[in-house]
């Protein structure tokens, strides 16, 4: 296994990962439709499959506008405040789901002062 | 990554720009540690909540076993003991191991490939923050006048429709499972990304260690599956909402396939990132580099593949799944399977082995995972899961994946990178302990278990009569769960006399082969300085190039090129 690399494997190693990994699931979906399975089963892998080439094509278009290695990184250090405000708001909000709608009057300040946060420190010119 | 001059403390090399123009908050306040966008902050703070919910977990399982060390004792009426197993189900798999497999790829990725930062590092903070509070909704449940959640970690309708299971605990278990889902989809998707775009000038995708490989395998399942957990949690709110939704058997039966097509990836999201780790030391201990790496990162990556595909064998007992082909693609995955294992196993043979705690959780990782691993190609089978299906042979079976299995690999990792993380060492008398106890609970508590569910004994049931005949094997398997408390107690023992005696890490305390092992313990802001920066980047074990380079240590192995050293 640790003899050298095929040389088209090394020039497009991301196509050849996800052609290989569509080809697979080609073949398995292949399978499943002739075993007959029921049609939301089908979809169900469909769907994932979609999703997850549609992953893979978004690293692969970044990959052809962007160096494949880095020698220079943008690292945020600010904005963990908003993003801390906008999880406890979510997590109000989803108790709307068990405790009703007035926990609205709490989830939505949260995120008000969370979005407001965010615009601010976008417009002092902050990423 | 060429790193500028970065002297004083923590700030950050030129290769790494702060992006916030914004007075920061201390990184020394409670707050800073809140709102970091430091992955390896964000990657510790998951993986101390994990942690904490390991230990609760673990004391639900201790009551549960209390009560079935003998036959017809009642501690707990059936409702308690069923919030109880349905809150230790849920909370391991979805609280504890695959959030600690994803803080594990948080903190480590990064360093492994070079890079001071995660990708999308406020998303990453924000998924953690999901899942904490996802945790803590789930949790309330328990002080709802009804209870807590109590119809299993998979919660199948219509058991789990508010005809049958009226009250808050259900619908807080649901607004707590899809915040930490998308909580680990957000993270997953920002080590994904970091892996395959944020790394380091020199490192190639095929110089990247097999733990951060497993990483981008598991994270691939994470963004596959996870949805489908979500669609599935959405049509048990709907249901609950107008129950005559599961009054038809097709959305009851459309449940369970979004349910297991979630259900059976997120086994391998808690297994290959420990399974990665458990490579990386059994390497390290064993003074050489992984054997058949590449090998290993195909079947990895097959392996991903083929787990979406066999969601099915959750479903033979329904008789309306194909089980013929979900035994045939279940039966498949012993060909990536077993190329893992001889990876592992080839790793270890011919190396000079050092038995350090690490290296004894990593050995006994192997043994134990394989009979999970074996026992669930048994279950895979049609024929023999009719005899077995909701026996305590399927307890049995999961426990050895996920617990003799990758809570071993969790171990080892733990460790192993405790002395990076915190830049402080475990104490080593105390770490033989923990896993002495651990080795002897595990099997004692789980080994039983297989006889139990041979024999006929079902799970979840709260209490069992005396003439049953499975009081014996219960009584072993309580006695062996009293041994696995004590091994967390050794544990948490060796947690406050490291943090209490503070005997300080080196860099590299172990004679590690990857990137982390070059950065100070713990690592600063940006991960790698002047004084310590990014070695050559020549293999998948840089470190273990740079020291044979140097001739400070001769390794019985094979060069990056190929050739036996």
């Amino acid at each position: 296994m640790s003899g050298p690399v095929p040389r088209w494997l090394r020039r497009h190693p991301g196509a050849v990962v996800v052609g290989g990994w569509a080809c697979l699931n080609a073949v398995l979906l292949g399978v499943l439709t002739a075993y007959g399975e029921s049609e939301l089963a089908l979809l169900l892998w469909a769907d994932a499959f979609l999703v997850l080439v549609l992953a893979c094509c978004a690293v692969l278009v970044s990959c052809s506008r962007g160096p494949l290695e880095l020698t220079r990184y943008r690292v945020p250090s600010t904005g963990g405040a908003v993003v801390l405000l906008t999880a406890c708001g979510l997590a109000v909000g989803g108790l709307m789901f068990v405790f009703g709608s007035w926990l609205a009057a709490l989830a939505g300040p949260l995120l008000l002062v969370a979005a407001v946060l965010a615009l601010r420190r976008r417009s002092r010119g902050s990423v | 990554m060429t790193l500028a001059p970065d002297p004083p403390a923590d700030s950050p090399p030129q290769a790494a720009q702060p992006t916030g123009a914004s007075r920061p908050v201390r990184p020394a306040s409670w707050l800073g540690w809140l709102t970091t966008t430091d992955h390896k902050r964000v990657g510790l703070l998951t993986m101390a909540t994990a942690m904490v919910l390991f230990f609760l977990m673990g004391v639900l399982a201790l009551l549960m076993r209390s009560q079935l060390a003998q036959p017809g004792q009642n501690f707990f009426g059936s409702s308690m003991y069923n919030q109880m197993f349905s809150i230790h189900g849920s909370g391991m798999i979805y609280m504890v191991m695959t959030p600690f497999a994803i803080g594990l790829g948080v903190y480590l990725v990064p360093l492994q490939i070079g890079a001071p930062a995660v990708a999308m590092p406020r998303a990453t903070l924000f998924g953690y923050w999901l899942y904490a509070l996802g945790a803590v909704l789930m949790l309330s449940g328990f002080a709802m006048p009804t209870g807590a959640h109590a119809d299993g970690w998979f919660s199948y309708p219509p058991m789990a429709s508010s005809t049958y299971s009226p009250g808050d605990g259900t619908p807080l278990w649901i607004v707590g499972v899809f915040m930490a889902t998308v909580g680990a989809l957000l993270m997953g998707w920002a080590v994904l990304w970091t892996a395959l775009r944020k790394r380091a000038r020199g490192m190639t995708m095929l110089r990247m260690p097999v733990f951060t490989w497993s990483m981008i395998a598991a994270t691939l399942m994470v963004i596959g599956a996870f949805p489908s957990l979500l669609a599935a949690l959405v049509m048990l709110a709907v249901g609950r909402a107008d129950p005559t939704v599961f009054d038809s058997n097709a959305w009851n039966i459309g449940y369970q396939h979004l349910f297991w097509f979630y259900g059976h990836p997120v086994v391998y999201v808690m297994f290959f990132p420990y399974l990665g780790a458990v490579g990386e030391v059994l390497a390290v201990f064993s003074r050489r580099r992984f054997f058949g790496y590449k090998g290993t990162v195909i079947s990895l990556l097959v392996f991903a593949a083929l787990s979406m595909s066999v969601w099915g064998h959750h479903m033979f007992a329904t008789g309306q799944a194909t089980n013929d082909y979900y035994s045939l693609t279940s039966i498949a995955l012993l060909v990536p399977a077993g190329i893992e294992y001889f990876a592992l196993v080839g790793t270890v043979l011919g190396g000079r082995l050092v038995f350090r705690t690490p290296m004894l959780f990593a050995l006994a990782f192997i043994p134990q995972f394989l009979i999970g691993g074996l026992t669930g190609i048994m279950v895979g089978t049609p024929a023999l899961d009719y005899h077995v299906t909701d026996s305590y042979f399927i307890v049995a079976h999961l426990h050895y994946v996920l617990f003799a299995g990758s809570a071993f690999g969790l171990f080892a990792a733990l460790y192993f990178w405790f002395p990076k993380v915190t830049g402080l060492m475990l104490d080593e008398r105390l770490g033989r302990v923990h896993f002495t106890l651990m080795v002897i609970g595990t099997n004692l508590t789980f080994l039983p278990m297989f006889g139990l569910g041979y024999l006929g004994m079902p799970r979840r049931v709260a209490t069992y009569p005396e003439w049953a005949g499975f009081g014996l094997l219960n009584l072993l398997a309580s006695i062996g769960a009293g041994f696995l408390a004590a091994a967390m107690i050794a544990f948490a023992l060796n947690l406050q006399q490291a943090f209490r005696r503070r005997v300080p890490a080196p860099a590299d305390p172990w004679q590690g082969n990857s990137l982390e092992w070059a950065a100070p313990s713990p690592p600063p802001r940006y991960n790698f300085t002047t004084t310590h920066p990014l070695p050559p980047l020549t293999s998948n074990a840089p470190l273990l190039d740079a020291r044979m380079r140097q001739g400070r240590h001769r390794a019985p192995h094979r060069t990056p090129n190929g050739e036996r050293a």
